[in-house]
C-alpha cells in the first residue's frame, strides 16, 4: 500500500489524510493539517454554534474546536473512545488560522493522482457539494475528499469564529 | 217509752172464751204467761218471761194511758182499760185488760192481768180516745179524783145545814122572848138532819151495796168478765173495786185451774198410749192407774203368771194392791216405802221375766204421793238373746244355715229375727253364687258368673268378680293367642340360630385367614422399616457429601472471582499498552504530516513514520486481540462463576432435599415401628376375636338348646290352656279347629328342622299333640 501511494505520489498526486466519522471515512489534503492530537475537553463557550465543542489551548494559541459529528448532523456517540482533533491551517481568503476538527478515529495516509478524483454528483448527500473536492476510490473503499477551508468557514460561522478568535 | 217495731195493719182476732193471764212484779217484768198470751203474741215463753211487760207495747198506745194505769196499780185499785198490743211479726190486737195488785202479808206484791176480748164498740171508742190522748186533745182523770171516802162529808154536810137551820130558827125566836119556842130551832134541825142521814143512806150506801151484791151474785154464777166500774167514788166505790180484784183473781185462778186440769188430761192419755207399760200406786200400794200397755202384756202373760200366782186377774187389776206381785209382801213394801230415787230391778214370775223400773211420785212441795211403776216383759228377748248369740256363734264358725224362728217372737224381737234371717240369706246368697263360680272355674269354665240381683258390698262383690273372670279370660285368651306366637317364636329363634351358627362357622374361618395375612402383613411392615433406615442412613450419606460439594463450589467461586480481578488488572495493562500504541501511531502520524511538509526531504522520515506507524498499528491489533481474549476469559470465567454459584444452590437445595427425605424417611421409619405395634394388637384383637367367635359357637349351640326348650314349653303352654274354656272359645270351637289342625301341620317340619337333637322326645309331645288336635 505504502509502495503504491508512493508510486502515485511520484505522479504528481496529492497526498491525503484520511479519518473516519460515523463509520464513513473520509479524506482532507494533508498539507492543510497542523498536527493530530488526541482529544481532551474543550472548555465551552457560551452563545456559539452548536456544532463548536468549545476552545483549547494549543501551545498558547487558542483554536476553536468543531464536532463533525454535528457539523453533518449526526447524532454525537460518546462510548466512541481515542477520539483525535486534526488541528487544521484553515484559509478563508484573506487569512490563515487554526481550527481543531474532532473526529471518531483517523485512518490512514494515501497518496491520490489527480487522475483518481471524481467530482461528486450533486445533491447526493446532506453536505453541500461546495465542502466536496471529490470522490476516490482507494483500495476497493470509497472516500470522500473535503474541502476543509470551505467548510470550516461557511457564512455563518465565520463571522462569529472571526470575533471570538480576534 | 219503748217502741217496738214494725208493726203491720193485721189485726189478729182474740179467741172466744181464752183469756189471756199474766203476771208480772212489781218492776214490771213478767212471771208469768199463760199459753194463750203465748200462742197471740207469738213470742216464746222463754222470750217473754223475765222481760218487761212492754215486749208487747204498741206504738200506738199513749203514753198517758200507762201512766194512769201505773199510778192506779200503785194506789192499790185494779185498773180497767182497752190495750191494743202488737204481735212479735208487727200485727195487732185490741183486749180489754183487767189489772188488779195482789197483796201479800198486808204489802203489795205483784200484778195480775186478766184479758178478755173487747165488743167492737168499745175498740172504736178506745182508738178515737187514744187517738186525742197523742194529740193532747184529752186528758185522762187521775185515780185522786175518785174519792176514797164520802160518807162523812155526806153526813157532815147535812149536820152543818140543820144546826145553820137551827140556829136560824132559835134565834129569832130567843129574841121574841119566847123561850119555849126556842126548842123549835134544834127540833126542826134534827129533823132535817135525820132527812138528810136517811137520803144519804137510801141514795149512796144502800145503792152501793146492793150493786156490790149484785155483782157478787154474778161472780158466784162463774161470771169473771163482767165489767164491773171501779170509778165509783167513795166507800161503795171502794167495794166495788175490792170486788173487781176479786173478780179478776178468781178468773185467774179459774183459769189457770182449767190449764192445770187440761195438762194432767193431756198427760193421762199420753200415758193411756204410750207403749211401756206402766202403772201406778198410791202410797199404799193400791193400783191407781194401768195404761193399755199393762193390761195387754200381763194379760198376754196371764197364763204364765198363774202358775206362781193363781189368783192373778189381769182384767181387774184397778185397785188392787201391787203386792199380788210378790209372794213376800212386805219386802216390796218396803221397798216401795224407802223409795227415793229410781230403782230398777228383775222378777221372775213362773216362766216370765220381767223387768221392773219404780219411781216415787212426789208433788211440788214434797209430799210423797206415791209410786210410778214400769213394767218390761224381757222373757221373749231372753230367749231371743240366747237364740241369737247361738247363730251368730253357729255363722262365726261358717255354719250360715242357720236362722231364727220369726213366729216365735213378737214386736221388736220379731223383726230384729225377720232382719236377722233375711240378712243372712243375703249374705248366705252372694257367697253360695261365689262358690260356685270358683267351682266351675276349677273345672276350668271361665263363663260363669254370679247371677242373681245383688245389693252394697254383694254387688261389689259381684263386679268384682265378674271383672275377675272377664280378666281372667281376656287374659287366659291373649296367653291362648300369644302360646301360638310364642311357638311360631321359637321356630324362627331355631331357624336364626342355625344361620347364626353357619356364620359364625365361616367367621371363625375368615378369622383364621385374616390372622394369616396379618402375619404376613407383619412381616412386610419389619421390611419396610428396616428399609426404611436403611434409606435413612443413605440420605445421610448423601446429605454429607452434598454438603462437601457445596464447600467445594464456593472454594471454585472464590477461584474464579479471583481469575476475573486477574483478569482485569490485565486488562487494565493491556488499555496502557493500546494506549501507548494509540499514541505512538499519533506521533508517526504526525511525522508523516511533517514529512508529507518537507516533501522530498521528508521521504525516509515519511518511510520510517509509516514504519513506526505500522508497528503501532500491530502492537495495537496485538492489545486489541489480547483484550478480545481476556474480555472472552472473564465472560467465560463469569459463566463459570455463574454456573458454579447454581450448582452451589442447587447443592444447598440438595441437602435440604436431603433432609426432608431424611425426615420422610426417619418417619416411614417410625410409622411402620407404630404399625408392627399395631398389627400386633390387631393380632391380640384376632385372637380374642376368634376365641369370641368360638364362644359364640357355643353359645349359638346352647341357644338352640333353650329355644327347642321353649317351643316344647308354648306347646305345654298351649295345652294347659285348653283346660279353660271362654265364650270366644265355646262359640268358636268348632270352626277353629280346621285352621289349628293346618297350623300343626306347618308347624312339624320346623320342629324337625330345629330338633334334630332329640327327635325321640318331639316325636312323642307332636304325636300327643295330634291326638289332643283331633280331639279338639
Amino acid at each position: 500500500m505504502n509502495l503504491v501511494s508512493t508510486e502515485e505520489a511520484t505522479d504528481k498526486g496529492r497526498q491525503f489524510l484520511s479519518f473516519i466519522v460515523a463509520g464513513e471515512e473520509y479524506a482532507t489534503d494533508i498539507l492543510k493539517v497542523q498536527e493530530i492530537r488526541d482529544w481532551k475537553m474543550a472548555t465551552l463557550v457560551p452563545n456559539s454554534p452548536d456544532y463548536v465543542e468549545g476552545v483549547t489551548n494549543l501551545r498558547g494559541q487558542i483554536i476553536p474546536i468543531i464536532n463533525l459529528r454535528t457539523r453533518f448532523d449526526i447524532p454525537p456517540d460518546e462510548s466512541l473512545k481515542n477520539r483525535i482533533v486534526i488541528v487544521l491551517n484553515i484559509d478563508d481568503g484573506q487569512r490563515t488560522r487554526l481550527m481543531g476538527m474532532l473526529v471518531d478515529a483517523f485512518a490512514e495516509t494515501y497518496d491520490i493522482a489527480a487522475q483518481n478524483i471524481k467530482p461528486a454528483p450533486s445533491n447526493i448527500s446532506a453536505i453541500d457539494d461546495e465542502f466536496i473536492i471529490g470522490l476516490s476510490t482507494v483500495e476497493e473503499k470509497m472516500l470522500i475528499l473535503l474541502d476543509v477551508d470551505e467548510l470550516l468557514t461557511s457564512k455563518e460561522l465565520s463571522p462569529a469564529n472571526t470575533e471570538n478568535v480576534a | 217509752m219503748r217502741n217496738n217495731t214494725p208493726v203491720t195493719d193485721r189485726r189478729i182476732a182474740l179467741v172466744a172464751g181464752e183469756d189471756l193471764v199474766t203476771k208480772t212484779d212489781l218492776q214490771g217484768r213478767i212471771t208469768y204467761v199463760n199459753p194463750a198470751f203465748i200462742a197471740i203474741s207469738g213470742f216464746s215463753e222463754q222470750e217473754l218471761v223475765g222481760e218487761h211487760h212492754n215486749v208487747v207495747r204498741h206504738p200506738d198506745m199513749p203514753e198517758a194511758a200507762f201512766k194512769d194505769l201505773w199510778t192506779t196499780l200503785e194506789a192499790g185499785r185494779p185498773w180497767v182499760g182497752l190495750v191494743k198490743n202488737r204481735c212479735k211479726n208487727g200485727d195487732y190486737y185490741w183486749v180489754r185488760a183487767n189489772v188488779t195488785p195482789l197483796m201479800k202479808d198486808g204489802r203489795l206484791s205483784e200484778y195480775m192481768s186478766v184479758r178478755s176480748n173487747p165488743s167492737d164498740q168499745d175498740v172504736a171508742d178506745a182508738e178515737r180516745l187514744y187517738q186525742q190522748l197523742r194529740r193532747n186533745e184529752a186528758t185522762l182523770p187521775g185515780p185522786d179524783s175518785v174519792k176514797s171516802s164520802n160518807y162523812q162529808s155526806l153526813v157532815n154536810k147535812w149536820l152543818m145545814a140543820s144546826l145553820g137551820m137551827s140556829a136560824v130558827i132559835s134565834a129569832p125566836l130567843f129574841f121574841t122572848s119566847i123561850t119555849s119556842l126556842v126548842i123549835l130551832g134544834p127540833l126542826a134541825g134534827l129533823a132535817l138532819f135525820a132527812y138528810g142521814v136517811n137520803k144519804v143512806m137510801r141514795d149512796t150506801v144502800l145503792a152501793g151495796i146492793s150493786e156490790t151484791i149484785n155483782e157478787l151474785q154474778n161472780i158466784t154464777e162463774g161470771d169473771y168478765t163482767r165489767n164491773v166500774s171501779v170509778t165509783e167514788n167513795g166507800e161503795s166505790g171502794e167495794l166495788l173495786r175490792m170486788v173487781k180484784s176479786i173478780q179478776i183473781k178468781l178468773g185467774f185462778e179459774v183459769n189457770d185451774a182449767k190449764e192445770s186440769a187440761q195438762r194432767a188430761d193431756r198427760i193421762r192419755v199420753a200415758l193411756d198410749n204410750v207403749t211401756s207399760s206402766v202403772m201406778m200406786a198410791d202410797t199404799g200400794g193400791n193400783i191407781i192407774y194401768v195404761n193399755d200397755s199393762v193390761v195387754d202384756m200381763l194379760t198376754a202373760a196371764q197364763d204364765d203368771i198363774r202358775i206362781d200366782l193363781p189368783n192373778f186377774d189381769a182384767s181387774t187389776l184397778m185397785g188392787t194392791n201391787i203386792d199380788g206381785f210378790h209372794k213376800d209382801p212386805s219386802h216390796q213394801q218396803r221397798l216401795l216405802e224407802g223409795l227415793k230415787q229410781r230403782f230398777s230391778s228383775k222378777i221372775n214370775i213362773g216362766p216370765r221375766t220381767f223387768t221392773l223400773i219404780a219411781a216415787p211420785v212426789v208433788d211440788s212441795n214434797g209430799t210423797r204421793l206415791g209410786s210410778v211403776v214400769e213394767w218390761g216383759d224381757i222373757t221373749e228377748q231372753l230367749g231371743a238373746e240366747s237364740d241369737v248369740e247361738n247363730m251368730i256363734q253357729d255363722a262365726s264358725v261358717g255354719i250360715l244355715d242357720t236362722r231364727l224362728d220369726a213366729e216365735k217372737y213378737s214386736g221388736f224381737i220379731g223383726n230384729v229375727a225377720t232382719g236377722m234371717n233375711t240378712m243372712l240369706d243375703s249374705i248366705v246368697e252372694p257367697i253360695v253364687e261365689v262358690k260356685r263360680v270358683i267351682a266351675e272355674l276349677e273345672e276350668g269354665n271361665l263363663t260363669s258368673r254370679m247371677e242373681g240381683n245383688f245389693q252394697g258390698e254383694f254387688a261389689e262383690l259381684e263386679v268384682s268378680l265378674r271383672a275377675a273372670m272377664v280378666k281372667l279370660e281376656e287374659i287366659v285368651g291373649e296367653i291362648r293367642t300369644n302360646s301360638g306366637s310364642i311357638a311360631s317364636g321359637a321356630e324362627e329363634i331355631s331357624k336364626g340360630n342355625t344361620t347364626l351358627s353357619t356364620r359364625t362357622e365361616s367367621q371363625a374361618a375368615s378369622l383364621e385367614e385374616t390372622a394369616a395375612s396379618m402375619e404376613e402383613m407383619t412381616a412386610t411392615v419389619r421390611q419396610n422399616a428396616d428399609n426404611a433406615s436403611q434409606a435413612n442412613s443413605l440420605a445421610e450419606n448423601a446429605k454429607k457429601l452434598a454438603e462437601n460439594g457445596g464447600e467445594i463450589s464456593a472454594k471454585v467461586v472464590h477461584s474464579m472471582s479471583e481469575i476475573s480481578s486477574s483478569s482485569t488488572q490485565i486488562s487494565e495493562i493491556i488499555g496502557v499498552i493500546d494506549e501507548i500504541a494509540f499514541q505512538t501511531n499519533l506521533l508517526a502520524l504526525n511525522a508523516a504530516v511533517e514529512a508529507a511538509r518537507a516533501g522530498e526531504q521528508g521521504r525516509g522520515f515519511a518511510v520510517v513514520a509509516a514504519e513506526v506507524r505500522n508497528l503501532a498499528q500491530r502492537s495495537a491489533s496485538a492489545a486489541k486481540e489480547i483484550k478480545g481474549l481476556i474480555s472472552d476469559s472473564v465472560s467465560k470465567v463469569e459463566e463459570g462463576g455463574r454456573f458454579v454459584d447454581e450448582s452451589g444452590k442447587a447443592l444447598t437445595e440438595i441437602v435440604a432435599a436431603i433432609h426432608e427425605v431424611s425426615t420422610i424417611v426417619n418417619e416411614i421409619a417410625l410409622a411402620s415401628k407404630e404399625q408392627a405395634t399395631g398389627i400386633d394388637q390387631v393380632n391380640v384383637a384376632i385372637n380374642d376375636m376368634d376365641e369370641g367367635t368360638q364362644q359364640n359357637a357355643a353359645l349359638v349351640e346352647e341357644v338352640a338348646a333353650a329355644s327347642e326348650g321353649m317351643e316344647e314349653q308354648a306347646v305345654q303352654l298351649r295345652q294347659l290352656m285348653r283346660f279353660f274354656s271362654d265364650s270366644q272359645q265355646q262359640s268358636n270351637r268348632a270352626v277353629v279347629s280346621a285352621p289349628v289342625a293346618s297350623r300343626t301341620a306347618n308347624r312339624r317340619p320346623a320342629e324337625k328342622a330345629a330338633n334334630s337333637k332329640a327327635p325321640a322326645t318331639k316325636a312323642s309331645s307332636s304325636n300327643s299333640n295330634d291326638m289332643e288336635w283331633e280331639e279338639f
